[in-house]
């Protein structure tokens, strides 16, 4: 633990923050802005649209929620369909609450459920990014300044994407669109460990051909496939490495 | 256009908020109990990493919305671009810009 340079929480607050004001929260704000539009589309008003983002914050849920609305879906339909498009929020809060060690910091359950509420994929993949560089605490620090960041962009996006689709041209909307699947996955190939790495790679290879079978089901089933296969081949290696040096 | 009353809109709003909060609560109580260090945890990290990555790829394969006007070729190109610039200059903002900027000439001038 000696690596990790000694700051004050001031300053990790304030690396959140500007960590957060650039790519990841331009990105956020312009892909919560291509799910205005959508949601407008789709008849919504403008407090529905506001308060969907507010309190679902997670992008893929939304969309699926919004496009089948769009088609006159049922309640339960719709119901499942969020639902499913948002059960990997139960993972990376487990392992989002195991980086910010936030069981020792002995918050009040009603504060560790907001601070979960503001992880998405993209502060989650940012603190997995960065937990060798803050001490648990501060990191706690730094992800709360850095999820309020990008949680402000996102409804700034909203609320402009909303009101002013026509302000940005297509042309243009649809590059900055395409920043946030580029800038997770590239974030996702920089993690700590190489079993995440391997995790990544194969959940996301498998996706688009479990897609064209299984449609949106292909997501669960890309990331168990995808983190069990990871988990296995390096458990597989750590074991035939040790029977090598017991044999040798 | 599909007919709802405005009852039911705000319902399935409550309902959207609702199926996300339950994970996000549950995914809380369990964090309780499962040991940091533990397989189960490693197992969990590791499946929460192939489940974000499956929902970026699908995004970027199958995007719905604008995104779609856009050859799935260049999308293509343009990641596994970003990927080359990451792993020779180890530099994550310059991988970023490089893969964008591709997508930008791509879309724009072809």
């Amino acid at each position: 633990m000696t690596d990790i340079p000694l700051i004050s929480p001031r300053r990790a607050r304030i690396a959140g923050v500007f960590d957060a004001s650039s790519v990841p929260g331009i990105a956020l704000g312009c892909t919560m802005m291509g799910f205005a539009v959508i949601a407008r589309e789709a008849g919504f008003d403008f407090w529905m649209t506001f308060l969907t983002s507010f309190s679902v914050w997670g992008m893929p849920g939304q969309v699926a929620f919004v496009s089948l609305y769009a088609t006159g879906a049922s309640l339960f339909l719709m119901f499942v369909a969020v639902a499913l498009a948002n059960m990997r929020m139960m993972l990376m809060v487990i392992s989002g609450a195991d980086i910010l060690r936030l069981r020792e910091a002995g918050l009040p359950l009603w504060k560790r459920v907001l601070m979960m509420h503001l992880l998405a994929i993209t502060s989650w993949a940012q603190i997995s990014y960065r937990q060798k560089d803050y001490s648990p605490a501060n990191l706690r620090v730094y992800y709360l300044s850095f999820s309020l960041t990008i949680f402000a962009f996102g409804m700034a996006g909203t609320t402009i994407g909303y009101y002013l689709d026509d302000v940005m041209p297509p042309e243009i909307l649809r590059l900055v669109i395409f920043i946030t699947p580029i800038y997770i996955l590239l974030l996702l190939m920089n993690a700590q460990q190489s079993v995440s790495r391997l995790a990544a790679v194969l959940g996301g290879a498998a996706c688009p051909f479990l897609y064209a079978i299984a449609g949106d089901w292909a997501i669960l089933f890309a990331g168990f496939l995808g983190g069990t296969g990871a988990i296995a081949y390096y458990q597989l290696k750590a074991y035939i490495e040790d029977k090598g040096r017991l044999d040798g | 256009m599909a007919e709802y009353t405005l009852f039911e809109t705000w319902l399935t709003i409550f309902l959207a908020a609702f199926a996300t909060f339950s994970w996000r609560f549950s995914g809380l109580i369990l964090s309780d109990y499962i040991r940091p260090d533990s397989l189960l945890m490693k197992w969990i990290n590791a499946v929460a990493y192939a489940m974000v990555a499956a929902v970026l790829m699908r995004i970027l394969v199958f995007p719905t919305g604008i995104l779609a006007t856009t050859p799935l070729d260049y999308r293509l190109a343009c990641l596994a671009f970003g990927l080359l610039l990451m792993f020779l200059t180890q530099k994550l903002w310059v991988a970023i810009l490089g893969a964008m900027s591709a997508f930008a000439v791509l879309v724009t001038y072809f």
